[in-house]
């Protein structure tokens, strides 16, 4: 437990309520992980704080002037970084309602984003009563909330790129590039190509997090073609193998995952078979097995 | 647009590591390649560097190196590192949770620039290539110091890293964690202390042991303590009190 060299307020001085981020404009309660989360995902939150500014002087043996901020800050784990997510001047009265909005740049953040709502002293008062906070900073209450920033799993390689600067079709949605052998790190083999001239598409991903009927439609194309795609691959690897021991991490484990998932206990020759002679009948059983707008 | 570099895993790194160590720095140049089979990007939804642009970046260092003296020895290190930080950080457009990464830091020092690397630092120990600690990697301890001070609103926004040798930087920058990572903050007990050397405040004094007693005052100060919660200018007048009490401890200790 912290121990404060000055004299604290009640906790019942402040009522902090719960955070809410938005998403597209609209508010939804801060959830405790983003998974779809990234670099170019900007956070938007809000929450309200009510409190006692009068009392909360009074409690800390501060002057009645004494000048008072409430303030968020944030840190994140991932790029080891803090800031000032947002400050507001306490009046002197009884009571007062803070609305907190504050918007954090994606680029700073990753891993862990601590929340800390603290009210401070907003400046040095080296006239301050004995026991009183006398140091700017010095913290009189706080509360903080933990959100998890991506996965603890690694996400799939992607890039936002314009397909018209490329040799791809410039009205293409997106492509899978696949680079390297079965044994190289699927990490580094794969990249999904977003066409950001493509609004559709990019939308979709924009919104991930919480798709909208057509964006979920497009987001499971992708998907079901992801999966096509890798399986088309492995049949093309003449030493594709399901049982084979790839390392973990490598491209052939990623392929082998994906081909026990669509086609589960069927032999490679056997899936070549149909693709080779009935690809009408390959093409709808990797739709039907790939989920493709299952869940809309 | 942010990117996303390659990273050089541990294992193939400490080869190279092992087998670089052994050469001159000029043979490394024939090294030089933009794309190793052992690398990997993360997924986080940056876009990959591009080739070009990690050509573009080396030929920017290595001119920088050519003009402090490369092949032969540094002429001016301090310089040449102070012109590499801001060079890096301003061409990178790298973001902060990737510059964290250590393997893609390894990546530079022995795929992309491992002559450079070999050159400012002649048989490296380990830290200064693999960056297994960031604070002493060749090229990442450059990048972070460099986005600790980088002030956008200023006509100089890389001014700060003039303030502080790299000694005493890196006094601040391995306290780093322990002060919130705290751009604000770094930039602040700079501008403070650049102040109380054009006051003459530590006149007669061993500067590094007053930025000890400041940076330990403030370590203890942050338990209770919100520097980030503050204004600006609150913060630098509150800075300015504990560095003020800091020289005025280590001159009454003489």
């Amino acid at each position: 437990m912290r121990v404060f060299p000055y004299l604290l307020p009640s906790e019942d001085c402040v009522d902090g309520q719960s955070w809410t981020m938005l998403v597209e404009s609209e508010p939804i309660d801060l959830p405790t992980a983003l998974v779809d989360w990234d670099y170019h995902f900007d956070l938007k939150l809000r929450r309200t704080v009510e409190l006692q500014p009068a009392r909360i002087r009074r409690e800390s043996g501060l002057p009645a002037d004494a000048p008072l901020d409430l303030a968020v800050v944030w840190n994140a784990s991932g790029s080891n970084l803090s800031g000032t997510g947002t400050r507001h001047k306490l009046g002197s009265g009884e009571s007062e309602a803070c609305d907190l909005q504050l918007e954090l740049a994606g680029a700073d953040l990753g891993g862990v984003l601590t929340l800390t709502t603290t009210i401070v002293l907003a400046s040095r008062l080296d006239d301050s009563p004995p026991a009183a906070p006398r140091r700017a900073g010095s913290v009189l209450w706080m509360d903080e909330v933990a959100l998890r920033l991506q996965g603890d799993s690694a996400q799939f390689p992607m890039a936002v790129i314009d397909f018209g600067h490329t040799n791809l079709p410039p009205d293409a949605g997106w492509h899978l590039q696949i680079t390297g052998g079965l044994e190289s790190a699927a990490m580094g083999a794969l990249l999904l190509l977003i066409n950001e001239s493509h609004e559709a598409v990019v939308g979709s991903f924009e919104s991930a997090a919480r798709p909208k009927p057509a964006q979920r439609a497009i987001l499971s194309a992708v998907r079901a073609d992801v999966a096509r795609t890798l399986i088309e691959y492995s049949l093309e690897c003449e030493d594709f193998e399901v049982a084979a021991d790839y390392p973990e991490g490598s491209l052939g484990s990623a392929c082998s995952d994906v081909f026990e998932k669509v086609f589960d206990g069927r032999s490679v020759a056997d899936v070549r078979l149909l693709r080779e002679h009935s690809p009408g009948l390959f093409s709808s059983e990797l739709q039907a097995r790939t989920s493709l707008f299952r869940e809309i | 647009m942010a990117h996303l570099y390659p990273r050089l895993l541990n294992a193939p790194a400490k080869e190279l590591f092992a087998k670089y160590s052994t050469e001159q720095p000029q043979s490394l140049a024939a090294r030089v390649t933009t794309h190793h089979e052992s690398a990997v990007y993360v997924a986080t939804g940056g876009d990959r560097v591009s080739e070009s642009a990690l050509r573009d970046l080396r030929d920017k260092v290595v001119e920088l190196a050519e003009s402090a003296g490369y092949p032969e020895p540094p002429t001016d290190a301090v310089a040449f590192d102070r012109a590499l930080a801001s060079t890096l950080h301003a061409e990178m457009q790298l973001v902060p949770a990737e510059a964290a990464s250590r393997d893609m830091w390894a990546f530079l020092a022995l795929c992309l620039l491992p002559d450079i690397a070999f050159w400012r630092f002649p048989t490296p120990p380990v830290d200064r290539v693999l960056g297994t600690d960031l604070t002493r990697h060749v090229y990442g301890r450059l990048w972070w110091r460099a986005q600790l001070v980088h002030d956008s609103r200023s006509a100089e926004p890389y001014g700060a890293l003039a303030i502080l040798g790299e000694a005493a930087f890196d006094q601040i920058y391995a306290r780093r964690t322990a002060l919130g990572g705290s751009p604000t903050l770094v930039r602040t007990i700079l501008e403070v202390w650049r102040q109380l050397q054009a006051s003459g405040a530590l006149t007669g004094l061993n500067e590094r042991e007053v930025l000890r007693d400041f940076l330990k005052r403030l370590l203890r100060l942050s338990s209770f303590l919100s520097f980030d919660a503050i204004s600006e200018q609150a913060l630098g007048a509150e800075l300015h009190a504990v560095a003020v009490e800091s020289a005025t401890a280590v001159r009454s200790a003489r």
